[in-house]
């Protein structure tokens, strides 16, 4: 039919070879989408292993503070809890806030 | 098998040179139903299309062609792109940014088929597009819009018969 034709004509697009700029911009924004995914991974592993650390720190210095009075009875003058806990997370600190070009 | 599915395949299994190389073999036909449809936002729509693509590829059934599966993104993603944007800023844009009308390389042609087109929903303008200017079977078009075949056929009579009046009266 000559309509369909006509019809055809509108649509008609001339055929191109592959535009290799917007292949190149896909396969770049594949890229950086990896290594986005990779770094939110590995920023939640460490999430997990400074929470875990944390838990573990918290527990001991709640085991330390039950033991304390004990230790005194017995006429042992143990370091306080309060006072190792903030030592310890000062050093954690100091580690945490270096700067980026000293952690190799 | 085809080359295709080999692709396809390798694709899904991680292979971003496979990927490119399906990229390499179905961008035309993307940015052009997406360049028809949201005008100059087609190229960026197109890349979200592909990247999409390749966080499914696992979820490609080998029962349909890769490239419907594409168009099946393509327009999914062009609706939620809709929803945002409004139809009216999308309109706007394709008929008069420049860089999305020489995406037919002729841009008469370009205007004159976003003139004919206009008056059109979004469903028949996809609809058309697919049909008459993609070559889909309709059955193809339909699954590619998420339709019945029976809407699908109402769509494309509606979208011709406009688009023979349009040419009816001397535009074609």
């Amino acid at each position: 039919m000559v309509e369909d034709d006509r019809i055809a004509a509108l649509f008609a697009a001339p055929s191109r070879p592959a535009d290799e700029a917007f292949v190149l911009r896909v396969e770049r924004a594949l890229i950086a989408e990896q290594r986005i995914r990779a770094a939110r991974q590995a920023g939640w592993r460490r999430f997990a292993t400074e929470a875990s650390a944390s838990g573990a720190v918290v527990a001991a210095f709640l085991l330390l503070a039950r033991l304390a009075p004990v230790a005194a009875e017995a006429g042992v003058a143990p370091l306080s809890p309060a006072l190792a806990a903030i030592l310890l997370l000062a050093c954690w600190l100091a580690v945490e806030m270096r700067p980026a070009s000293a952690r190799g | 098998m085809d080359h295709e599915t080999i692709l396809a395949r390798r694709a899904a299994e991680g292979d971003s040179a496979a990927f490119a190389a399906l990229v390499r073999m179905h961008e035309a036909r993307v940015r052009r139903f997406l360049g028809r449809l949201a005008g100059g936002d087609a190229d960026d729509l197109a890349q979200e299309v592909f990247l999409k693509a390749w966080r499914m590829a696992g979820s490609w059934r080998e029962d349909g062609s890769y490239g419907a599966w594409l168009m099946r993104i393509a327009w999914t993603g062009f609706l939620t792109f809709h929803k945002a944007h409004g139809r009216r800023a999308a309109r706007d844009q394709a008929a008069f940014d420049p860089d999305a009308l020489a995406v037919h390389r002729d841009a008469d042609t370009a205007i004159d088929l976003e003139r004919a087109l206009t008056g059109l929903s979004e469903r028949e303008r996809a609809a058309a597009l697919l049909c008459f200017g993609e070559g889909c079977s309709h059955s193809e078009a339909a699954a590619i819009l998420g339709i019945p075949l029976g809407t699908l056929k109402s769509l494309v009579l509606r979208a011709r018969a406009q688009l023979v009046a349009y040419l009816e009266t001397g535009h074609g």
